[in-house]
């Protein structure tokens, strides 16, 4: 399946909305917005549209991550300077639901020891699940910095009852090569997840948070 | 590719398009097909549920009761079948009064799943995401009431639930979160019940039990990824994207339709369909996949369901061409798939059989 955007024409639209944001200057990153129209696409009877997408460079690098950790991860977070709790960390919170929530508010996403996942759901219940931050499993041959990155570069999209969708797939402070082949590989990955391909795709804009939209397709 | 792939053509016997049929000219998708040994039971797009006789594929019964999609049926012996709506409510059919449903169970929230235990006496259903709250919902099946209701354990659309095939207290349940929760529901006490989770990464589109003793889950999510745990959470085998079996003009794999395990054999199989309607049945191994057979002819567009016996070697299917597939050992007197031949003097027995859908 050929892509109906070149390379080109998306580095063109990426450089007209930096070069907006050089313009007027925020006093956040702005983040970038892959907007994505659909067509011939009825979301009460077809498929759902719905998943995640890990990019090649990290879109939201603020995002805090905390280890869930054994001793061997615990230690590796401190020696990387990651924040992390230990089983007795959770084991303290006794089940307290308003502790577990006061935890899962703190960080944007938790990774967990294989060891350890299992036994979350006794230690903190369904806590973490209501906020949609159940912990990710890394075993002791992942790097920790680099599973933690991974989250960070991974981005979820869900089409609910309308046939427009919009996701954060980059920011302002990226380079412009690095915002292209985010663009690039979301916008090919969605394409390649309808049944039509690019028929099912009506249109194709880049914004930034507080920039005008780019059309690309 | 996170997988090998082989082919694998003298594992199963090999199935022929039989015979196929319109489930109705207005194009409807068909959604689910079920099938017991007197029915084929198949609902589609436009609210109505349909009860096909299995040698001739002539309708035998319509049902009539959803006002907005059915989200799953489940044929249960040869009298019962359930049907879950985003209407809110579950409805139990027993096809010796088939004029209406027996019994309402009303959960108030559009359904997007459901399972039966396996003792029968409890009904679990999980709704669609609506302000905050996703519930997974539990119903007595002798008085239609709502015994207990989840609302921690997923925070986004449930989309799969299947109840252990022999304990009658054990489900897992599946969400656009995705999560895949196995739970322990004696209680029903939410923050006492899951026994383990599994933490996909992404959409769940379907899980379910599978292995000798129910001890494995598998895991299908909705960008096409396949991967094996066990019941405790621990990943067995990651396949990642299964649409990369595809080679192209040989093989087309653009999507799961769902993974069957045979008891008999203790296999496992991954049926995938490709847009242009084939079906894959592939044989699913720790980090492998065997390409067994590709059924082609019978559809045109994507399949939604199928209901294959391994033991008998029927496959029922049924996709949004609206179209409902036999396959068998022996393949049918079958019209061309491009059709069209009925005006210009086929034999008058063909006739008969492509005029049958009503």
């Amino acid at each position: 399946m050929s892509s109906k955007v070149s390379v080109s024409a998306v580095r063109e639209s990426v450089r007209a909305v930096l070069a907006q944001s050089e313009e007027k200057k925020r006093n956040f990153v702005e983040t970038i917005e892959l907007q994505i129209g659909l067509k011939n696409y009825d979301p009460q009877r077809d498929k759902r549209f719905s998943g995640t997408i890990k990019l090649p460079n990290v879109p939201r690098p603020k995002m805090s991550v905390c280890v869930l950790g054994d001793a061997f991860h615990c230690d590796q977070a401190k020696a990387a300077g990651m924040e992390f709790q230990s089983v007795e960390d959770l084991k303290k919170l006794n089940k307290n639901k308003k502790l577990i929530k006061k935890l899962a508010k703190k960080y944007d996403a938790f990774v967990a020891s294989e060891a350890l996942i299992k036994q979350i759901p006794r230690l903190l219940g369904p806590g973490l699940h209501k906020v949609g931050k159940f912990p990710t499993p890394v075993t002791h041959n992942d790097d920790l910095t680099a599973k933690a990155d991974e989250i960070r570069a991974t981005i979820k999209f869900q089409l609910k009852k309308v046939l427009c969708l919009g996701i954060a797939v980059a920011h302002v402070n990226m380079t412009e090569e690095q915002s292209v082949a985010n663009i690039m590989l979301a916008i090919n990955f969605l394409v390649s997840l309808l049944k039509k391909n690019w028929q099912n795709v009506k249109s194709l804009y880049i914004k930034s948070s507080m920039g005008k939209p780019e059309r690309l397709y | 590719m996170a997988f090998q792939f082989s082919q694998a053509n003298d594992l199963l016997p090999q199935l022929h398009l039989n015979r196929s049929t319109l489930f109705s000219l207005d194009d409807s998708y068909i959604y689910d097909v079920n099938a017991n040994a007197s029915h084929v039971v198949v609902s589609a797009s436009n609210n109505q549920i349909k009860l096909y006789n299995p040698a001739t594929l002539s309708i035998a019964l319509t049902l009539d009761y959803h006002t907005e999609k059915i989200s799953k049926i489940l044929t249960h012996g040869e009298q019962m079948i359930f049907s879950a709506s985003m209407d809110g409510s579950i409805a139990r059919w027993d096809l010796r009064t088939p004029a209406s449903p027996v019994q309402i169970f009303q959960a108030h929230m559009p359904l997007c799943s459901f399972d039966i235990n396996s003792n029968e006496a409890m009904i679990a259903a999980g709704t669609e995401l609506v302000v905050s709250e996703a519930k997974l919902k539990f119903f007595d099946t002798r008085q239609t009431k709502q015994m207990a209701e989840f609302v921690e354990s997923h925070n986004d659309d449930i989309t799969h639930i299947q109840c252990h095939p022999t304990i009658p207290t054990q489900l897992i349940s599946a969400s656009t979160d995705g999560l895949v929760c196995n739970y322990s529901v004696e209680q029903f006490d939410e923050d006492e019940a899951i026994l383990s989770v599994i933490n996909s990464g992404s959409s769940v589109n379907r899980a379910g039990y599978f292995g000798p003793n129910s001890e494995y889950v598998y895991c299908l999510t909705h960008i096409e990824t396949l991967s094996l745990h066990s019941i405790e959470g621990d990943l067995i085998s990651d396949f990642q994207d299964i649409r990369k079996a595809t080679q192209p003009g040989l093989l087309e794999v653009d999507y799961a339709i769902d993974c069957q395990y045979d008891a008999a054999t203790q296999r496992l199989y991954l049926i995938a369909g490709s847009n242009s309607g084939d079906i894959n049945l592939m044989h699913v191994n720790v980090g492998q996949l065997q390409l067994c057979q590709t059924l082609k002819g019978g559809h045109t567009e994507v399949v939604r369901s199928v209901a294959w016996n391994p033991q008998t070697n029927v496959m029922y299917s049924g996709g949004e061409d609206s179209k409902l597939c036999t396959w068998t050992s022996t393949p049918g007197i079958i019209e061309p798939a491009s059709g069209n031949s009925v005006a210009r003097g086929v034999p008058s027995r063909m006739q008969a059989k492509r005029h049958s859908p009503y």
